[in-house]
């Protein structure tokens, strides 16, 4: 049974660039394994201590090597910088899990769904598949307790259902509210609006290698031809904004706001269209 | 009566066995590379081999479809791509919910529509006649999930604060679920056919509340059962209503119903004693067609109300090319429908005497 | 007062044709007549659409608001406004164009659906029921096959196969409606085919299919058009959900199961876009059972009996 973990980013090691991450852990117990298939490593075990390296970096992947330094600390070394690690390690997919849990499940991400040892505010109590999953608050949380004794997420695809159920007291809170229901959420005085950032952007992709999109010029033309303005005007909530780059403005690092993407001119579409041998009416 | 029945099982064995042979093929047909649908971009040449290789879609039909029957034999229906689960535990997580809403939606059509039935034809030519006729008529002309979505709006939202408010979707309350057998009973973790009866009990309402005696669970549940019942019942209830209303006048005009009557019976007992035996027929049959009807119905029903049933996922396994889940949940269904059009047979056979001989 | 001079005249039988007369009895009958009118109305929206539609009905008209409720001016809404009867949709279109439009959609699928499967139906069935045999058996086992999955969702199987779309949709609803039709034209091939009129001319000589055709087939006609007036009704049901589902039409069609689908949540917002086609689907659907039952009561002279 894992107990708390805590991890902090030592932003004060001179390695912090990095290539290798210390990462301190608060009573925790360590197990991992590796894919055996594609890596050849050894998994050693120091007086109760593991790591696990791989002989070179040519595998591809991105660790050269994962120990355990002490019995709060693990050392991750890796095979080229990585801004995006703290990120990437705090994943719930990636955590690092109690080693006695992964015996029992022997990994399989199936059963580890349906029995799970984590240490967050909530634990999980029961998952009705298809209908919700329920939460309740765990004692033994290291950090701020949760506000809540239980915790019940439910779902559904359509926005006017899940409104539906907020203004029938089925669901306290809802997220993501349809465009067109901000305005009668925010007049019905038994409900708050609660804006938050938007991790969305919605972008449409070309396949280019089928005619006649493998043709450059035919790319930039339908590009220059969309009015994104409009399209976030008429079908996005109040606040959205026409996106200059793949993510979201305020994702950093991600977002590149200096990049300048190609501007709505419906004139030099016809003009790249004609160019590439189509013809215009 | 045992060579009826005999002889109807032995004729469903082609039947079933074209249904098994359809359902293979159906899902084989499918356009798209099952590989590159499921993995997408990380579909690698490499990973596909080992892919096709895992799940058997190397080997040609012949070998597939044998392998299929043997597997079918030992109820093992493979496990689904997407989540790597067997498909009998999906199963047997999402066919009683289902199947509770057909049901209840069989018991609101039949009991609704043969009282409709009765009283138009009780007071025929009259004004209740002619109303309980357009109620019918519109009713069976009513797209199902247009009728599931205002009747939502209006039960959730309308009647918000009166007691007749009922919950627009999902199977219960928030919090609410069915306790597992398996832990109810202390068992550790069942499998095989007992595994999958297990599971299939606890989410069975009805059948984990006599259990459990957890009978709150089975009033939320019933409450939100309600609205999709009536928006899937409705076109088989018009059915019924105007089928009881037609068969008992033809049959009312009989001359045996005359000698009744003028023995001095009254015209209720008329009714319910010789008239509704015959007029039960083409109920039971109409029964026996709609089954199929309710069924799609479900389908509509399940995504309007958002209830986690057996057609959304099957839906969902067709898009998302699941071969698993697509033919063992079509094969389910079909079974069912045939076992429930035998059952009509049986029951027909029963009412009328004459059929038996056949 | 007549005189003798019309007396030859009046020995004269009077020539009705059946269609005329059915024509009569249909008329008389209620649900028949309701039937009658509602589809008249229904055709005559359907032909005249671009006259009766004051918008095209994919029209996206850029300088109004979206999922604006409907603006009657003889209901009060300010002449300065655009007329939208219906209102308009969430892409900035007209609502009532859409839904007179979609009157030609629903229509087309209807009877293309229902003649496609009367058409391979009664092959199938005439067949069958002649051939007699292992054809026979076979063929109605297939049936039965065909007939052991609920319509729906094999039409949904079928689409996926097929690829979504409104002439795949076609297809598949046809296809599901196929054994209906086989059955019943096997069933009345089998009971006309040892009568004494057949018989008869066969003993004159007739070639086989000069038999099917002018002595059996014509008694399947009956059957075939009432069901095949309800089978309409059914189909466009089946095709409104199956492209409420995403399955069927696709946009910008204006078909009415496609508009519930993509307007679905707007109930809140504006219902209008949710009501209006909905009730579209049932008078049209209603039409056509209306008529179905009138057909199948004024036809179908062992029914007359029982009244309505």
């Amino acid at each position: 049974m894992v107990a708390t973990y805590a991890s902090y980013w030592d932003a004060a090691s001179p390695n912090h660039k990095g290539r290798t991450g210390t990462f301190e852990y608060f009573g925790a117990f360590f197990g991992s394994f590796l894919n055996a298939e594609s890596v050849v490593s050894e998994l050693v075990d120091t007086n109760g201590l593991l790591s696990l390296s791989a002989p070179d970096c040519e595998y591809g992947g991105e660790f050269k090597s994962i120990e355990a330094v002490d019995t709060s600390t693990v050392k991750f070394t890796l095979c080229y910088p990585d801004p995006a690690f703290p990120s990437k390690v705090a994943f719930s997919v990636f955590s690092i899990l109690d080693k006695d849990h992964l015996d029992l499940t022997q990994g399989d991400s199936v059963a580890i769904s349906d029995n799970p040892n984590g240490t967050g505010p909530y634990k999980l109590v029961k998952w009705n598949r298809g209908d919700s999953v329920v939460f309740e608050a765990n004692p033994d949380y290291w950090g701020e307790k949760a506000k809540t004794q239980q915790l019940i997420f439910r779902w559904s695809e359509q926005s006017a259902q899940r409104l539906l159920e907020l203004q029938s007291a089925n669901v306290d809170g809802i997220d993501n509210p349809g465009p067109d229901d901000i305005a009668s959420i925010e007049a019905d005085p038994n409900l708050k609006l609660y804006p938050r950032n938007g991790f969305n952007i919605f972008y449409i992709g070309f396949t280019n290698t089928v005619p006649p999109f493998d043709n450059l010029t035919v790319r930039q033309a339908i590009t220059y031809a969309i009015d994104r303005q409009r399209i976030v005007d008429q079908y996005y909530p109040v606040g959205s904004s026409v996106s200059d780059s793949f993510v979201p403005a305020f994702v950093h690092p991600g977002a590149s706001p200096d990049i300048p993407w190609w501007p709505y001119d419906p004139e030099k579409a016809k003009e790249l269209l004609v160019e590439a041998g189509y013809t215009v009416d | 009566m045992p060579q009826f029945i005999a002889r109807r099982l032995f004729l469903l064995i082609p039947v079933m066995l074209g249904v098994v042979l359809v359902t293979f093929l159906i899902v084989r047909l499918i356009p798209g590379d099952p590989c590159v649908t499921m993995l997408g971009e990380r579909a690698t040449p490499a990973k596909c081999a080992v892919f096709l290789e895992r799940y058997g879609l190397n080997d040609d039909i012949f070998t597939q479809f044998w392998r299929y029957l043997g597997n079918l034999f030992t109820g093992d229906l493979g496990d689904s791509i997407r989540f790597t689960r067997p498909v009998t535990t999906l199963i047997a997580e999402r066919l009683p919910l289902t199947m509770e809403l057909t049901l209840l939606a069989m018991f609101f059509s039949t009991t609704v529509g043969v009282l409709l039935g009765v009283v138009s034809a009780l007071k025929r030519n009259t004004i209740i006649d002619t109303i309980t006729m357009i109620i019918a008529n519109i009713g069976v002309s009513m797209p199902v999930f247009w009728l599931g979505l205002l009747l939502a709006y209006f039960f959730a939202l309308t009647l918000k604060g009166t007691p007749f408010v009922l919950p627009p979707s999902g199977r219960f309350s928030a919090g609410l679920s069915p306790i597992n057998l398996a832990e109810f009973w202390g068992l550790e973790a069942p499998t095989g056919l007992k595994g999958f009866l297990v599971e299939f009990m606890s989410n069975t309402v009805f059948i984990n509340v006599i259990i459990t005696g957890d009978w709150k669970l089975f009033w939320d549940a019933l409450r939100h059962l309600i609205l999709p019942a009536v928006a899937v019942g409705t076109i088989p209830m018009s059915i019924i209503a105007r089928m009881t209303r037609s068969s008992l006048l033809e049959v009312v005009g009989l001359d045996y119903i005359r000698a009744a009557r003028a023995k001095g019976m009254t015209e209720r007992r008329v009714i319910s004693k010789h008239a509704m035996r015959n007029a039960l027929i083409p109920i039971v049959t109409i029964i026996g067609i709609e089954t199929g009807s309710l069924l799609s119905g479900a389908v509509l029903t399940e995504t309007v109300f958002n209830l986690p049933g057996f057609g959304t996922s099957l839906v969902s396994a067709i898009l998302a090319r699941d071969y698993p889940v697509v033919q063992g949940f079509t094969l389910i269904i079909a079974i069912i429908f045939v076992l429930v059009n035998l059952i009509v047979d049986i029951s027909y056979a029963y009412l009328d005497p004459r059929i038996r001989l056949e | 007062m007549k005189t003798t001079n019309e007396l030859p005249q009046a020995a004269k039988a009077r020539r009705r044709s059946p269609a005329g007369e059915a024509l009569r009895h249909l008329l008389r009958h209620s649900s028949g007549r309701a039937g009658i009118i509602i589809l008249t109305l229904l055709v005559l929206i359907a032909i005249f659409a671009p006259f009766i539609a004051p918008y095209n009905p994919t029209q996206i008209l850029k300088d109004q608001k979206r999922r604006d409720p409907p603006c009657v001016h003889l209901l009060g809404c300010p002449k300065e406004e655009q007329q939208h009867l219906f209102g308009m949709d969430s892409n900035s279109r007209d609502l009532f164009s859409r839904v007179i439009f979609g009157s030609r959609l629903s229509l087309q699928v209807g009877v293309a659906t229902m003649a496609f499967a009367i058409l391979i139906g009664t092959l199938i069935g005439a067949i069958s029921a002649y051939a007699g045999g292992w054809l026979d058996n076979f063929l109605m086992r297939t049936m039965d096959v065909l007939m052991a999955f609920p319509s729906l969702l094999l039409a949904i199987a079928i689409v996926s196969i097929l690829g979504t779309g409104l002439i795949n949709a076609l297809l598949a609803i046809g296809i599901v409606s196929i054994p209906r039709f086989a059955r019943l034209v096997r069933s009345t091939v089998l009971t006309v085919k040892d009568l004494e009129f057949v018989q008869a001319s066969r003993a004159m000589g007739a070639s086989g299919m000069h038999i099917l055709f002018k002595r059996i087939l014509p008694n399947a006609i009956t059957p075939l058009i009432v069901q095949g007036t309800l089978g309409i009704a059914t189909a466009i049901l089946d095709a409104a959900a199956l492209s409420f589902l995403g399955l069927g039409a696709e946009p910008p069609r204006p078909e009415w199961g496609l508009m519930l689908g993509e307007e679905k949540n707007s109930i809140f917002s504006a219902p209008h876009l949710v009501i209006f086609p909905g009730i579209a689907i049932m008078l049209t659907v209603l039409g056509f059972n209306l008529l179905g039952d009138g057909l199948r009561d004024t036809l179908d002279p062992r029914l007359t009996r029982a009244g309505k």
